[in-house]
Formats: C-alpha cells, sequence, structure tokens
C-alpha cells in the first residue's frame, strides 16, 4: 500500500500516566535524512525505539522495509541498524574487538579486514587497539555507529548522535551521516539542535510533548512562517513613538528600549516598506537597521508557544 | 554457532583482562585456603588416639585412663571394630588394640598408626610409645611388659586442610557463581548493553548460555588450580576419581549461576545486586559446614542447613574427595543440586528483564 521503507501510523505509547507518544504517523522515504526534532522529555527515544523494535507500542502499526515490527522483529533488526541515546559498551575489550563481535552477532563478517574497512570509514583506524572507555566523546559516538553498520543495514537509526559534541565534533559527525546516506542508505536520527535539523535533514518532524506537530523540508517548514520576521533600528534623533508604527500594516507587536525599536512583523516585506515610508515623511533619523527571517526556532515557537531549549 | 563462538571468545577477554575480577576468582580462595591451611592444618596437634580391648586387663584400664588425662591426646575409648573403622575414615592417628598376652603378666599391644600424613603419624608414634614406655613402669614398676606390634594403616586423612578444601571449592563456586554473575549481569543491563544486545538477532537464550558457558569453564580452571596448590603445598590426597569430582564441580557451577541469575533478575541495579547475593552466599558459608562440621548444630538450625544448596555441593564433595565415594554414592546431593539449578533458570527467565526501566 506504500512505497515508504517505514510506514508509522496511529502509535501510541503510555508510561503510568504519562503518553510519552500519542497517536503519531509518520513516513520515511528510502534514502533520505530523516530527522525528529524536538526538546528533551518529547518522545523522540520512545517513538524511535518502538520502530527498532525495542519498545512495545500500546498501540498502532509499525512497517519498517516491508515488514511489521512487532511480528517480525526478526527481520527488521537484520535490516537496520541502530545506536541508543545511552548504551556504554562492554568493558575490557577494544574498539576492534567490539566491531568484530557485533559483526558476528549479527551473522555478518567480522573478519580484520571487515573491521578495518568499518573502522576506516568512522575515522578511527588509528583507534583499533584501544580500549572504548579511553575514547573521546566524539571517538565513542562514531563507534557506535560504526556497530550500527556492522550488518550493512538498509535503515540506521541514530539517537541524539551529536548531543554533547564540541562544535568541530558535530560537524565531523554531520560529514559522516551525509557519506552514510550517500552509500544509499536511509537515516532517522533524533535532535535537539534546531541548526543541525536544518542543515542535515533532508526532512524534519518537528515534535513536542507525544505528538507530530509538522513534518516537512526545512525549507517548508520555515517557508510557512515565510512573511514572519522582525525589523529594528536604533533612532539617533527624536524618540520614536511606539504606538505610531505599532498601526503600521502587519505589526503584531511594537516594543521600545531606550533609543531601540523593535517590530514583529507577520508580513516583514509590507511593514519594511511602510516603515521607511513613515519615518522619511517625518524626517525621523535612524541607525542599525537590522531585519530577520524566521528560523525553525521561530517554527518552533509559533506552533507551540515555547522555546526549544530552555 | 560463529556469533555464539565470538560471543563466548569476547566473554572470556572481558573476565581474564578484568583484574579485580581475577582476583576474586583465583587469588581470593587460593589466599583463603593457604591461610587457613597454614593457620590451622598444621596447627593440628592434637593427636586422636583410639583405645580398645583394654578391659582384659587392669593394667590397660589404667594406662587408657591415664592416657586421657594427659595433655595433647584426645582418646576414644570403643570395641575394636569401631576404632578400626573410625581409623580407616582418617579420624584416629594411632588405635592401640590390647589383648592377653602370652605370658600371664603379659600384654599385647597391637599399635596401628594411619599413615596418610607421615610426618605427623611418626610423631604420634612415637609420642604413644613414650607414653605407653613410661605409664607401664610407672603402674607396673616393671619395664616393657607391653608387647608392642606397630602396624600402618592406608587410612584416609582427614586434617583440617582435607576437611576444608571441599569447603572452599564449594565457597569459590558459589561466589563465581551468585556474586560474580549477578554483579556482571546487572551492570550489563544498568550500561544498556543487554538493550543494545537486544537488538541484535542474537537470542537471548544464546547470550546467557555464552556467559554459562564461560563461568563454568572458568570455575573448573579455578577449582584445579585450588587442588594443585593443595596438593603441592598441604600433601593433600584426593582419594575419589577425579571423574567423580568433576561432575560434582561442573554441576555445582551451573547451581551456583542459576542463583546469580535468579539474583539479576530481581535486582535493579549493581548495589542491590551485590547486597543480595552478600546475603545469600554470607549464611551459606557458615550454615553449610565449610569451615566446621554443622552435626553440633542445633536442631531448629538443622532445616535451614538442609535447605542450602552448598550443604549437598559441599556434602558431596567431601564424600567423593576423602571418603572416596563414587558418583552413585552422591546422588543425592547430584539431584539436589541440579533441581536447583534448573528451577532457578526457570525461574530466571520467566522473570528476565532487558532494561531497568519498563520498555
Ligand atoms: N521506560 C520509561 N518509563 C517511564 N517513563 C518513560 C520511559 N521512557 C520514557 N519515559 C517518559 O516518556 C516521555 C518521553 O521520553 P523520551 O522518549 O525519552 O523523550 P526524548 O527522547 O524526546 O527526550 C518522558 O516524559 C519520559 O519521562
Ligand atoms: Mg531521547
Amino acid at each position: 500500500m506504500t512505497d515508504s521503507i517505514i510506514d508509522v501510523q496511529n502509535l501510541t505509547k503510555r508510561y503510568g500516566q504519562t503518553i510519552a507518544v500519542d497517536d503519531v504517523s509518520l513516513r520515511v522515504e528510502a534514502g533520505e535524512i530523516f530527522g525528529i526534532l524536538g526538546p528533551n522529555g518529547a518522545g523522540k527515544t520512545t517513538t524511535l525505539e518502538m520502530i527498532e523494535g525495542l519498545r512495545q507500542p500500546d498501540g498502532g502499526t509499525i512497517t519498517v522495509a516491508g515488514f511489521d515490527v512487532v511480528r517480525d522483529a526478526e527481520n527488521v533488526k537484520r535490516r537496520i541498524g541502530i545506536q541508543l541515546q545511552s548504551t556504554s559498551l562492554f568493558d575490557h575489550l577494544t574498539v576492534g574487538e567490539l566491531v568484530s563481535l557485533f559483526a558476528e552477532l549479527y551473522g555478518a563478517d567480522g573478519s580484520p579486514g571487515r573491521t578495518q574497512d568499518l573502522l576506516g570509514m568512522v575515522s578511527l583506524t588509528e583507534k583499533a587497539d584501544d580500549h572504548a572507555q579511553t575514547l573521546s566523546g566524539g571517538q565513542q559516538q562514531r563507534l557506535s555507529i560504526a556497530l550500527a553498520l556492522v550488518n550493512d543495514p538498509e535503515i540506521v537509526f541514530l539517537d541524539e548522535p551529536t548531543t554533547g559534541l564540541d562544535p568541530q565534533a558535530r560537524r565531523n559527525l554531520w560529514d559522516l551521516i551525509r557519506s552514510i546516506r550517500d552509500q544509499g542508505k536511509t537515516i532517522v536520527l533524533t535532535t535537539h539542535y534546531m541548526e543541525e535539523a536544518e542543515l542535515l535533514c533532508d526532512r524534519i518532524a518537528v515534535m513536542d510533548t507525544g505528538t507530530i506537530i509538522l513534518c516537512d523540508t526545512p525549507d517548508n517548514l520555515i517557508a510557512t512562517l515565510e512573511t514572519t520576521g522582525s525589523i529594528s533600528a536604533d533612532f539617533t534623533g527624536v524618540q520614536p513613538d511606539e504606538a505610531l508604527f505599532a498601526q503600521l500594516p502587519g505589526v503584531q507587536n511594537a516594543s521600545l528600549s531606550g533609543h531601540r525599536l523593535t517590530l514583529q512583523t507577520s508580513n516583514l516585506n509590507q511593514t519594511l516598506i511602510a516603515f521607511i515610508e513613515t519615518t522619511r515623511e517625518r524626517r525621523m533619523e535612524f541607525d542599525q537597521l537590522i531585519t530577520t527571517r524566521p528560523t525553525l526556532e521561530d517554527v518552533f515557537l509559533h506552533y507551540t508557544g515555547k522555546a526549544l531549549r530552555e | 554457532m560463529t556469533s555464539f563462538l565470538a560471543m563466548t571468545v569476547a566473554n572470556f577477554k572481558m573476565i581474564v583482562r578484568n583484574r579485580t575480577a581475577m582476583f576474586f576468582l583465583l587469588g581470593f580462595p587460593v589466599i583463603f585456603m593457604v591461610l587457613f591451611g597454614f593457620l590451622f592444618g598444621e596447627g593440628e596437634t592434637r593427636l586422636h588416639i583410639g583405645i580398645a580391648g583394654e578391659d582384659s586387663s587392669p593394667i590397660a584400664i589404667a594406662i587408657a585412663e591415664q592416657m586421657e588425662q594427659t595433655d595433647g591426646f584426645t582418646v576414644y575409648r570403643n570395641d575394636v571394630d569401631h576404632e578400626m573403622s573410625a581409623i580407616d575414615d582418617g579420624d584416629r592417628l594411632v588405635v592401640i588394640v590390647f589383648s592377653e598376652g602370652t605370658g600371664s603378666a603379659q600384654l599385647d599391644a597391637d599399635i596401628y598408626v594411619n599413615q596418610s600424613n607421615p610426618t605427623f603419624s611418626q610423631i604420634g608414634l612415637s609420642a604413644v610409645e613414650q607414653f605407653l614406655l613410661q605409664a607401664e613402669m610407672e603402674i607396673t614398676g616393671q619395664p616393657r611388659m607391653i608387647q608392642p606390634t606397630v602396624a600402618d594403616v592406608e587410612a584416609e586423612s582427614f586434617g583440617f586442610i582435607e576437611f576444608f578444601l571441599p569447603g572452599v571449592i564449594g565457597i569459590a563456586l558459589m561466589t563465581n557463581g551468585v556474586q560474580a554473575l549477578s554483579s556482571t549481569f546487572v551492570a550489563f543491563r544498568e550500561k544498556g548493553i543487554l538493550r543494545r544486545i537486544k537488538g541484535t538477532p542474537f537470542p537471548l537464550w544464546q547470550f546467557i548460555l555464552s556467559r554459562i558457558t564461560t563461568q563454568v569453564v572458568i570455575s573448573v580452571f579455578q577449582i584445579v588450580i585450588l587442588v594443585a596448590i593443595a596438593i603441592m603445598l598441604f600433601d593433600v590426597q584426593i582419594s575419589s576419581s577425579y571423574l567423580a569430582m568433576a561432575v560434582l564441580v561442573v554441576i555445582g557451577a551451573f547451581t551456583f549461576l542459576s542463583i546469580g541469575f535468579i539474583v539479576s533478575a530481581f535486582a535493579g541495579n549493581t548495589d542491590v545486586a551485590d547486597a543480595a547475593g552478600t546475603l545469600i552466599t554470607l549464611p551459606m558459608m557458615f550454615l553449610s559446614g565449610v569451615f566446621f562440621p554443622t552435626d553440633d548444630a542445633p536442631g531448629w538450625l538443622q532445616p535451614i542447613i538442609g535447605l542450602l544448596p552448598l550443604t549437598y555441593l559441599v556434602n558431596g564433595l567431601r564424600d567423593v574427595m576423602i571418603r572416596g565415594a563414587g558418583v552413585e554414592a552422591v546422588l543425592l546431593e547430584i539431584l539436589v543440586l541440579i533441581g536447583t539449578a534448573v528451577a532457578g533458570f526457570l525461574i530466571s527467565v520467566y522473570f528476565f528483564r532487558w532494561e531497568s526501566r519498563s520498555a
């Protein structure tokens, strides 16, 4: 009935009184990087782990690569690679031994040659003989991504792969994730970083309190708020009158702090033209004119009424 | 199959590379045995002497009574059959059997010496001969009325270390099974390693079996080292076939691993697992006759003692190792241990949890 590689319908999960995932439906297409974006506690991990077959849904259906996850978990496990949000690995084994062991657990090739290839892919070749505990945060994430690739999966699930990493390590990981997508794999990841969702993902599901609010490409998501934005300017001569500017077309809110006037608008172009005309007519002097376009942050704010990161 | 093998090899590496675990696995029981062996094994200075047939002569009775009052001797006076079987069991160092001699005033004494520990027997024999000579002089005023005939008995030695070794083996199997297994397994769950394994197609039962295989092999290796040290340092003689011993050791290892799995199934975190492990193993250590025989324990304790798996393992091992019993003589013990193991695995598989929180 569908060509999507992942098809989730009406997925629900409760923990006591908490509804962790509330009637979630989504589709992931083959070959894309699909992001689930939301604050802590939104239900990202619960959703992801139900799709991976690690948690039992209370309701709904999940089809992955044509198999029903609940009834046919074995077939699904063989076709996916997973990285969990929080796992430490076996102590006392080296990086190379861990990769080889997990390959064998999947019934895949755990030979030294293949282990080297996988470690090369995640730039950990030099670390093959080190113990996993001695790796840096970014290296550990790369190791767990290598473990998610041992069975040459069709779909790779990454739960907050860049959380806690410094900007450089994060950028490296983005490159790695893109290179995995370029091998023809589908990637589903979760994040609470706007920037990451915007720059890395082909499509994003915005999640909050167990539900998916929006699901689209980053550009389309921002385009839904295309006309919104803000204008601010520092007045150098007479103090401007807030009430006057509040009446300009499109303005939702005008505020003055010192000499600085800020206008929130639902129609940036229209308001900007009116602002210029008004100030010219009244010969009001200003500098530092700044206009801002919406970001995903504003999209989130607009739809949930709260900031993504408190 | 290759995945099972890979997992098992990895399990071995994990254990062998873990220094703390290795210390508790190998160092601790060995130190334990050596320490106790030297403290008590060599310090055993009381000479257990059996006397029989003394009724035939007032002189013999007088000698027996005097011997009873002498420090250093522990004297048992029973009939000949009783004392001879006691020396066979290793409970006597020397048995003196008096009988009427040929001459009217003469007294014959057959002196049987337990030869299981040659040095100790030598000391014992000369002490007894010395004593007899002196006692005789005091009582009769005449030398050498007693005609001693010395005979060696190839009895089983039953010093402290012989008594203790099966107990140490039992403790080693118990701690290795209950504590080592439950704390690693609960740690695996706490760290999310079990969930990561659940994400692979590798079946749970194989994961568990692999860990068990590793632990059983390590346990057997540990016991081999213990027994080798006991033989080298303390001259311990194992009277059983090693096969009967191996059967008990392997079954005992499984039994305690299954108890470890029960603990892992119920303990929410490693602290709870460690506490529960100690709570289970410590009383067992003292109530199962590892350090001292429990025959003298109060009556109300006996049913509890009879419920402890370690009791059966240690009793079975003692029967086999020092009394030379075969597998058939310890069938009851084997059955109890197997029953516990099976029940333990059923319970723990039923209550098995992949993660600390509900999934
Ligand atoms: N195993 C669990 N037991 C009880 N509550 C849980 C469990 N897992 C998640 N929750 C709750 O479900 C909600 C969603 O959690 P989660 O999926 O981890 O969110 P996210 O990954 O977006 O941070 C939270 O309120 C969390 O406390
Ligand atoms: Mg999460």
